[in-house]
C-alpha cells in the first residue's frame, strides 16, 4: 500500500474510467486479507510432495523449479487423457454467462475474475494455447494464453478463491463443474510445490495421527472421556462412548472439531446422548478420528489416502457398516468419489437400522449413512422421546452446507429433524437455500486468518440472507451440518449479523431428547439455564 | 425556491448519479451486474447501494436523526471495509455527492442564488464524511476483535480440558500436539 501514496487532491478523485486492463492481463496483487500462506516445507516433505521449499505468495520470486512450465504441461496432458470430464469442461463452455453471477466471491467482491466462467477461463486459456490447434496457431486471438509466471500467480490467487462449493454448476446448462476445474488447477500447482498451509498442515496431520490438529490417540480418548463427564453433569446420565471396540456393529466417524472446538462440541454431546439413548452398538476409532477430508482440497491422491483410513478402520474393527457425523466435505468424497477411489466396500454389509429395520439402499455402494438420515428415520418411527420446547429459546434457521446438499442431495432429512426438535424454525429466502445455498465462503482450505477479508466477502450473500430472517423473525441461531461451517460462520456472523449464534442439528436433538434416568437438566447443552417456566433467559443470545 | 426543495425535486437524478459513482469504484466487468440485478439476495452489494444511498440523501436533505445517517453509512462501509479498497477509497464515495450536486443543479443554484445554502449542505456532507471514517475504523476494530475470538473458539474445548486437568494436578500430555498458533 505504501508505494501508492496519493496527493490529497487525488484521493478524492473517484475513477469513472474504462477498465485499466483486459482480463487477459494476469497481474494480481497479493493484498492483505485476500490470499493464503504457502504450505510449510516440513509438511510437504512429510507427504513426499515435490519441490518442498520455503516461499510465500507475496514474494516476487516463488523459486519455481527449472522447467516448471514443462512439468505443468505434462501434468495437464496426463489429466486431460485420464479425466474425460476435464477435457469436456475445457471444450464445451459456450460462455452463456448463466454461472457468471452465481459465485459468492463474485457477488461479494464485484471482482469479475471470480465469475466462475472467468475462473475456468484462467485454465482454459492455457489449454487453448497448448492443446488446441486454433490456439497453437492463433494464440491470443483464439483466446489462448501462454503459461507465464504471471499467469501462474493468477491461478494461485483465483483458484484459492474458489471454495469448490459447486453453486455455479447448478446453473450451468452443460453441467460444467467449476469446482472440478479448480481441483485440477490445484493439482497442477502441486506438481511444482505450490499449495497452501491450511491444506498442507491438516493433510499431514490427518495422515500422521488421523485428525487435522494432530491429536494423538490418548488425546482423542481424553477428549471423548471429557465429553462423557461433562454430559453426566449436564444430564445426570453416564453414557458409554466406546473407542476402538472390535466387533461393534457400527463405526462412527465425525469431524475432529466436534471434540475440540466450539460450537461443534455441543453437537458431539448430542451424538453421545442419542447413541446412548437408543442403545447403539457402535465404536469410535482413534485413527479414523477425523471425518473431514482435507485431501479433497489438495489432489485425488490425497483424497484417496485420507478416505481410505475410514474404510481401513472399519475393516480392522470388524464393523458391519458406518455412520458419519455432521461433516461437509467428508460426504462429498464418500458420495462422489469413494467408490472409484477405494471401493468397493464389499467387506461391509448394506446398512440396516437395528431399531427400525430401515434399509439405507442409497448407501449400498459406500455402506456409510449420514447421521441426519439415521436420526430422521428414528424420529419417523417414533423411537425417540423428544421435547421440542427445550429449544424454545432458539429461533432457528438452517444453512444447507454445500457438500451435503449439493453433493449428496440431503435436503429434507435435516429439515425433518429440525422440525421435530424445534418449535421455531424459519427458512431463509428460497434462492439462498437448498441446492442454491450460499457457501460460508471459507471452505476448501480457505478458512484462514490471513484470508479473513476474502472470507467476509465470500460469506456476504449467506450472511445477508441470515440478516433477513434475523430482522424478520428475530432468528438467533443458524444451524448447519458441517465442521467448516461451524468454525467459519461464527466470525462471519459476528461481522455481518451480530446476535446470531451458530449450532449443529444434533445439538438441538440433544437438547430435546428426553433420556431415561436424567435429572431435571436445568440447562441446555451450552450450560445456559432455562427459566423457571421451562423457557430460557436471553443471556446466551 | 430553497435548496432543500431543489434537492427534493431532483432526488432521483442526484441519487442515481451518486449510485453510479459508487458502482464505478468496482471493476468494470462486474458493474452491470451490481447495477442491474435487483434481487436483494442475489446482489446484496447492489441492494445496499440502492437502498442506503437514497436513505442517506433523505437524511442529508431533511436533516434527520444522525443515528439514521450512521446506520446507513455503516451498511455501506461494512461492505467496503473488507473489499479491495484503501481506507480513503472505502469512504470517499460520500464526497462524491458534492460535484454531483454542483454539476447537475448548477443552473438552478445560480438562478435562485442558493450558494449559501449549498455551502451549508456541503458542510453537512463533510460531516457525513467524518462519520464514514468513524464507521470504517469501527469495522476494522471489529475485525481485529473477531480474529481474537475466532482463535479462541477453534480450540476452545482443548484449552478448557487442559486447564481442568491442570487444576486436578495432573498436567496430562494429551494436547501437546495441538497448541500451535496456526491451529484453527
Ligand atoms: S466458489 Fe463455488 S460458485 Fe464460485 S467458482 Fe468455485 S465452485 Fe463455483
Ligand atoms: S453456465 Fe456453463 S456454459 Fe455457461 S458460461 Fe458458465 S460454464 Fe460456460
Amino acid at each position: 500500500m505504501a508505494e501508492d501514496v496519493k496527493k490529497p487532491e487525488e484521493l478524492i478523485q473517484i475513477d469513472y474510467g474504462p477498465p485499466k486492463r483486459s482480463w487477459m492481463d494476469p497481474t494480481v496483487k497479493f493484498e492483505r486479507g485476500s490470499y493464503n500462506y504457502a504450505a510449510v516445507k516440513d509438511n510437504q516433505e512429510y507427504l513426499s510432495l515435490p519441490f518442498p521449499r520455503k516461499w510465500q505468495p507475496y514474494e516476487d520470486d516463488w523459486q519455481l523449479p527449472d522447467g516448471w512450465e514443462e512439468i505443468i504441461f505434462k501434468g495437464f496432458k496426463e489429466r486431460l487423457e485420464k479425466y474425460r470430464s476435464l477435457r469436456i469442461f475445457m471444450d464445451i463452455c459456450v460462455r452463456c454467462g448463466a454461472c457468471a453471477d452465481k459465485c459468492h466471491f463474485f457477488i461479494g467482491s464485484g471482482d469479475p475474475k471470480n465469475m466462475p466462467v472467468l475462473r475456468a477461463e484462467l485454465l482454459r486459456s492455457v489449454y487453448r494455447n497448448d492443446f488446441t490447434t486454433a490456439g497453437k496457431v492463433l494464440g491470443k486471438f483464439a483466446g489462448g494464453r501462454k503459461l507465464t509466471v504471471g499467469v501462474l500467480k493468477e491461478w494461485f490467487y483465483y483458484f484459492y478463491q474458489c471454495t469448490e462449493c459447486r453453486r455455479c454448476s447448478v446453473f450451468c446448462p452443460y453441467g460444467i463443474d467449476t469446482a472440478e476445474i479448480t481441483m485440477m488447477a490445484r493439482e497442477l500447482m502441486n506438481l511444482i510445490g505450490i499449495s497452501i498451509e491450511w491444506i498442507g498442515t491438516p493433510v499431514a496431520n490427518c495422515f500422521r495421527t488421523g485428525n487435522h490438529l494432530g491429536i494423538q490417540p490418548h488425546g482423542f480418548k481424553d477428549s471423548i472421556d471429557f465429553a462423557v463427564d461433562e454430559l453426566e453433569e449436564l444430564t445426570g446420565v453416564r453414557v458409554e462412548a466406546p473407542i476402538n471396540k472390535k466387533g461393534a456393529e457400527i463405526l462412527f466417524v465425525a469431524p475432529s472439531a466436534d471434540y475440540f472446538a466450539s460450537p461443534h462440541y455441543y453437537t458431539l454431546l448430542g451424538y453421545l446422548q442419542l447413541f446412548h439413548e437408543i442403545g447403539l452398538d457402535y465404536t469410535w476409532s482413534s485413527y479414523a478420528s477425523e471425518g473431514g477430508n482435507f485431501g479433497l482440497f489438495h489432489s485425488a491422491e490425497m483424497m484417496k489416502r485420507l478416505n481410505s483410513k475410514i474404510y481401513m478402520e472399519a475393516k480392522r474393527l470388524g464393523v458391519k457398516w458406518i455412520i458419519g457425523g455432521e461433516c461437509g466435505h467428508m460426504w462429498r468424497v464418500v458420495h462422489q468419489y469413494m467408490d472409484t477411489l477405494n471401493g468397493p466396500a464389499d467387506f461391509l454389509e448394506e446398512p440396516v437400522s437395528p431399531f427400525t429395520g430401515t434399509r439405507f439402499e442409497n448407501t449400498r455402494a459406500t455402506k456409510m449413512v449420514h447421521i441426519s438420515e439415521f436420526t430422521a428415520d428414528l424420529i419417523h418411527h417414533n423411537k425417540l422421546k423428544l421435547d421440542p420446547s427445550r429449544n424454545d429459546h432458539w429461533r432457528v434457521t438452517y444453512h444447507d452446507s454445500c457438500n451435503p446438499v449439493r453433493a449428496m442431495g440431503l435436503l429434507e432429512e435435516p429439515r425433518y429433524v429440525i422440525n421435530s426438535v424445534c418449535n421455531n424454525f424459519h427458512e431463509m429466502p428460497e434462492n439462498t437455500i437448498r441446492e442454491q445455498t450460499f457457501c460460508c465462503g471459507s471452505g476448501a482450505g480457505l478458512g484462514t486468518d490471513e484470508n479473513f477479508e476474502m472470507r467476509m466477502r465470500g460469506g456476504l450473500p449467506r450472511a445477508n440472507a441470515v440478516q433477513y430472517v434475523h430482522d424478520k423473525h428475530d432468528v438467533n441461531i443458524l444451524l448447519c451440518m458441517c465442521a467448516i461451517d461451524k468454525a467459519t460462520l461464527p466470525p462471519l456472523l459476528e461481522y455481518w449479523v451480530p446476535g446470531v449464534e451458530v449450532g449443529g442439528v444434533h445439538e438441538m436433538v440433544g437438547n430435546a431428547l428426553i433420556m431415561k434416568g436424567q435429572h431435571d437438566r436445568p440447562t441446555d447443552l451450552r450450560g445456559t439455564p432455562y427459566e423457571q417456566d421451562g423457557k430460557e433467559g436471553d443471556d446466551n443470545v | 425556491m430553497t435548496l432543500q426543495e431543489l434537492l427534493t425535486k431532483n432526488r432521483e437524478r442526484v441519487v442515481e448519479k451518486w449510485r453510479q459513482g459508487i458502482i464505478d469504484t468496482y471493476p468494470v466487468d462486474g458493474r452491470g451486474f451490481l447495477r442491474q440485478q435487483d434481487d436483494r439476495f442475489a446482489n446484496p452489494i447492489g441492494y445496499v447501494v440502492r437502498e442506503e444511498t437514497d436513505r442517506l440523501f433523505g437524511c442529508l436533505v431533511n436533516d434527520t436523526d444522525p443515528e439514521a445517517t450512521r446506520s446507513s453509512l455503516d451498511k455501506l462501509i461494512r461492505i467496503r471495509a473488507v473489499q479491495d479498497f484503501l481506507p480513503s477509497e472505502a469512504v470517499s464515495f460520500v464526497l462524491l455527492l458534492k460535484p454531483i450536486i454542483r454539476e447537475l443543479l448548477a443552473e438552478e443554484i445560480e438562478t435562485h442564488a442558493l450558494h449559501d445554502e449549498l455551502q451549508t449542505t456541503e458542510d453537512a456532507i463533510d460531516g457525513m464524511q467524518l462519520m464514514a471514517l468513524d464507521c470504517y475504523t469501527l469495522c476494522r476494530d471489529r475485525i481485529s476483535e473477531i480474529k481474537v475470538n475466532d482463535a479462541r473458539r477453534s480450540t476452545a474445548k482443548l484449552i478448557e480440558r487442559l486447564n481442568a486437568r491442570l487444576a486436578e494436578g495432573s498436567t496430562g500430555n494429551s494436547c501437546n500436539n495441538a497448541d500451535k498458533d496456526n491451529d484453527r
